[in-house]
């Protein structure tokens, strides 16, 4: 059975530079960063973390905030894909496969339903507790992490597959590569596939913070903290958001004049087979991902015009991926340009490989190459060309973009450009 | 495509913590396991019955005594019975093993629900004048929070510390999906050996509703109560098969599919990890296309033994594990395996066996296993 | 926690025993398999992340807080000068380390040795040692 071509017929974004496409690009145009004070969200006293990349217009409000980064970015993709708030499809045909993240709970839940479950003298009581485990609590709901997918499959009236990826960093780049799988083989039509995330809260920031992941950087801008591939990193900032694309089989989206953003050709998955949170120092996992992300999409390494990296600015990974893209694809001079979006919207976790698959389609769109930013002190481990501080517009053909995640999970996707 | 076999199980369980002693409980006519809990050593709880896996001490099953401690008891029942169906025969001498990236995995897992048992000291350090301070929560509080908890929650660690273990390198996926998870991990391994992706996978899953925070909801929708009209026993456990390219005669793969139920629109949160009430149109529809496949390999549907995942309607000649087993959550779809395997080696049933399970959100997935032709 | 520490002085003895249960806690191990000398990665199998259990365990155990990377913020004081030059020790680094951590195989730290592979040279009683110091401390304190 021939496979079928996936097409990009909509996107929908929602980062730390807006939830407007138009927006976005001219912010990774620009260089812009999406970094701002962590101390904008809550009092960061003792916390030792400076920067956050916020969705500008979040609503503290509103109790599941991922989840509202995941519904917008589904309704804006729908919309662009379709022209209107409603899927041009049959329903069965049409598939969801989205990605939502690690623990997330908002210091608001803490406070009500936390304190909700203690007596007088502060004491946890397991009585308070069951009390107050009443339906529909929204903390039991959370723990149903399909509830995008529950939302869009009953307000769309979506009857084919619905699935929920939990592969750490790497999940919404599998959800995408997967469901871009169910296209080529006929299961559906149209997949939703992408993913979101929101740990800018307390208990998320010391997650990672506890773990020595973050950058405990104090001594600039909020926007100078994230340093992919520098001398001076020192771990990652926290980003959040979500991203959605409609891919769709190719023959029906030509015959029915759809717009193409670009091509999904290929995934590569692997695992590392090493720890549980760092990985494998020959990369070993990180290139057999790429390269069976270029098999798939029958590209050679030479045909690759830029990799958006997992470039998180931690010590270790920013080394290991210089080292397994020049397993791939050569050393300096060889290897086409490699840049970390994560310079400028820091890192969404299991929304980013969403998200920086949108990036992708938008530097293929413009032409433009988005620079990483704060790279001013190239690390010798980190020498191919990263595209430091400034865009560089170069015409883009096919891109390559990483996520690597804990647990060892390693994902490449291979992009295309509008035939 | 390639011919896939199951080639072995592993299972852990109330009956114990081998495929060994499930084949025993098997034969005897699996008897109830229900017993007074002992895991747990709250003064509180709703109900003093479950089905725990007896005397369990994960040193034993465990070769890295270090990553335990990051694992919670599901995980390592997962790995648990994953490493058990890896297997460590002689045909397991390295030189005849497939490359590791052509060693691949799948899951389905519960999620981690413990996570307000690992804040409680810290919160409880964090009250001031009767609110949550988070100056002092950063302060004291993450004091007393184990800077790994994060890694104990990753849900997919059955996945990385088995795939760790065994240098497992290549397709892997991790389903959430309730009981129905395990079985979509059988159909994307059972995929990923027939196109020639895999030499061999591990698929399955494991879990436990033997958790504070589980008994604790499951008594707040009233499961326990002696006139309620849907009751539960909670219990623990699961099992993994491994897949490997078949050939004629030997036990398999034969057919997979999955549907999604309807949801209404105004449909709640579900209370527990229950199936929808309406599930049949999706089970009938997914039984319907692993007939139609096992029709184009020359099998008929005339004569099936069937057994179902907790919560599904029986189906004719159906065999009910759950009473006597309790519900162990997602794991219910690892121990269809173990289920199927035992009909088949124990009771030399070698009728195709038809399983089925379905997820708290609709996703209903069948197999069928047999005789490959 | 603290409250079992404050206002008694522990017995070395005691210091020791609940160290080596917070090895035996972070690591997977037996008692008879943690000793004073056991080098904490090549012979206790630690990774970088088991440090931070232990240094956790260890924070609970004795009501004490320890600072990531005092060890080698010790060593780097008592230079001075530069303690490494391009992630290798220098002649005056390799000379406070070795003073920093009598304890370690002397003869491992030499000039060039490369900085990150210092928690190498951890053994047991480092820990201890750390310990010791921070008791101490807080003793005065109070």
């Amino acid at each position: 059975m021939d496979r079928r071509e996936v097409w990009i017929t909509g996107v929908g974004i929602v980062c730390a530079h807006g939830d407007d496409v138009a927006t976005v690009a001219e912010a990774q145009r620009e260089g812009r960063s999406g970094a701002v004070a962590l101390a904008d969200s809550f009092d960061t006293t003792h916390f030792d973390v400076l920067a956050a990349c916020r969705v500008p217009d979040a609503d503290p409000a509103i109790a599941d905030l991922k989840a509202d980064f995941g519904l917008r970015a589904a309704r804006a993709a729908i919309s662009d894909a379709f022209g209107e708030d409603a899927i041009d499809c049959r329903p069965d045909l049409v598939g969801v496969h989205l990605a939502s993240g690690l623990v997330s709970t908002p210091v608001t839940e803490a406070e009500d339903e936390l304190l909700a479950s203690m007596d007088a003298e502060g004491r946890y009581q397991h009585a308070a507790a069951a009390a107050r485990l009443a339906d529909p609590s929204p903390w039991r709901a959370r723990h149903f992490t399909d509830r995008v997918n529950r939302t869009l499959t009953t307000d769309y009236g979506i009857r084919g597959p619905s699935l929920v990826n939990h592969g750490a960093c790497a999940a919404s780049a599998v959800a995408i590569g997967l469901g871009a799988r169910w296209i080529e083989r006929g299961t559906s039509d149209v997949v939703l596939a992408g993913g979101y995330e929101s740990m800018i809260h307390p208990f998320g920031v010391l997650s990672f913070g506890m773990l020595g992941a973050l950058s405990e950087r104090q001594d600039c801008s909020p926007a100078e903290v994230s340093r992919p591939f520098d001398a001076t990193r020192d771990g990652f900032v926290i980003g959040e958001g979500g991203a959605v694309l409609v891919l769709e089989d190719a023959r029906r989206a030509r015959a029915r004049g759809a717009r193409c953003w670009g091509r999904v050709l290929g995934m590569g998955t692997s695992m590392d087979a090493y720890r549980v949170t760092a990985p494998a120092p020959d990369g070993h996992g990180a290139v057999a991902a790429m390269r069976q992300a270029l098999s798939k999409a029958g590209l050679g390494p030479d045909e690759i015009d830029y990799i958006n990296a997992h470039g998180t600015g931690t010590p270790l990974n920013d080394a290991t991926e210089t080292a397994a893209v020049k397993q791939v694809f050569g050393g300096k001079g060889e290897a086409p340009p490699m840049s970390s979006s994560k310079s400028a919207l820091g890192h969404s976790v299991a929304a980013a490989g969403a998200v920086e698959a949108v990036l992708c389609l938008l530097a293929m769109r413009d032409g433009v190459i988005p620079p990483t930013l704060n790279l001013t002190h190239p690390d010798p481990d980190c020498d191919l060309d990263c595209v430091p501080l400034e865009a560089r517009e170069a015409e883009l053909t096919h891109v390559v973009s990483n996520s690597f995640g804990f647990g060892g999970v390693n994902c490449s996707l291979a992009l295309g450009a509008t035939p | 495509m390639r011919r896939v076999a199951i080639t072995n199980v592993g299972a852990v369980g109330p009956f114990g913590a081998s495929l060994d002693e499930f084949l025993d409980w098997w034969k005897a006519g699996r008897p109830a396991l229900a017993r007074a809990i002992e895991s747990i050593d709250e003064p509180w709880l709703p109900t003093e019955l479950a089905c725990e896996v007896p005397f369990w001490k994960p040193r034993v099953h465990l070769p890295d005594r270090k990553a335990i401690k990051l694992m919670t008891p599901r995980v390592q029942f997962g790995v648990t019975t994953a490493l058990q169906a890896w297997g460590s025969g002689v045909d397991d001498t390295i030189a005849m093993l497939p490359s590791a990236d052509r060693r691949g995995m799948f899951t389905g897992a519960g999620v981690p629900v413990d996570e307000e048992w690992t804040f409680r000291d810290a919160v409880e350090t964090s009250i001031v004048d009767e609110t949550f301070d988070v100056v002092r929560f950063a302060e004291k509080g993450q004091d007393l929070l184990n800077p790994l908890w994060l890694v104990k929650s990753l849900t997919n660690n059955i996945l990385a510390f088995t795939a760790k273990q065994l240098d497992l390198q290549g397709d892997n996926d991790n389903f959430e999906a309730g009981a129905a998870g395990p079985l979509l991990a059988l159909g994307s391994a059972a995929r990923s050996v027939a196109c020639d992706r895999m030499e061999v996978a591990l698929a399955g899953g494991a879990d436990s509703l033997v958790t504070v925070e589980d008994l604790l909801v499951m008594d707040r929708h009233g499961l326990f109560a002696p006139d309620a009209p849907r009751t539960l026993l909670p219990s623990q456990g699961g099992a993994f098969a491994r897949l490997e390219p078949g050939s004629r005669g030997q036990f398999g793969v034969l057919a997979f599919a999955s549907r999604m139920a309807p949801l209404a629109k105004d449909v709640a949160p579900p209370a527990t990890h229950f199936p929808p009430d309406n599930v049949e149109e999706a089970l009938d529809l997914a039984t319907v296309e692993v007939w139609h496949q096992a029709k184009m390999l020359g099998i008929k549907d005339s004569q099936a033994t069937q057994i179902r995942g907790p919560r599904l309607p029986d189906g004719p000649g159906d065999i009910d594990l759950w009473t006597t087993l309790g519900d162990p959550g997602a794991g219910a779809g690892g121990l269809l395996l173990a289920a199927a395997w035992a009909l088949r080696f124990t009771d030399k049933d070698t009728r195709p066996i038809e399983i089925a399970a379905a997820g708290p959100s609709g996703e209903v997935a069948v197999a069928l296993l047999g005789t490959l032709p | 926690m603290g409250a079992e520490t404050d206002g008694t002085v522990l017995d070395e003895q005691e210091v020791y025993r609940r160290v080596v249960d917070a090895f035996c806690e972070a690591l997977g191990l037996d008692e008879d398999e943690v000793e004073l000398t056991s080098l904490v990665i090549d012979d206790l199998g630690a990774e970088s992340l088991d440090f931070l259990d232990i240094a956790f365990r260890l924070e609970r155990a004795f009501g004490i807080k320890i600072p990531r990377g005092e060890i080698q913020r010790t060593a780097e004081q008592k230079t001075g000068e530069a303690f490494e030059v391009e992630g290798k020790l220098t002649d005056a680094g390799a000379k406070a380390l070795a003073e920093a951590l009598p304890e370690a195989p002397q003869d491992r730290i030499q000039p060039g040795f490369p900085v990150r592979d210092i928690p190498r040279l951890f053994t047991v009683e480092t820990f201890q040692s750390l310990v010791l110091k921070l008791l101490a401390e807080k003793q005065q304190v109070a």
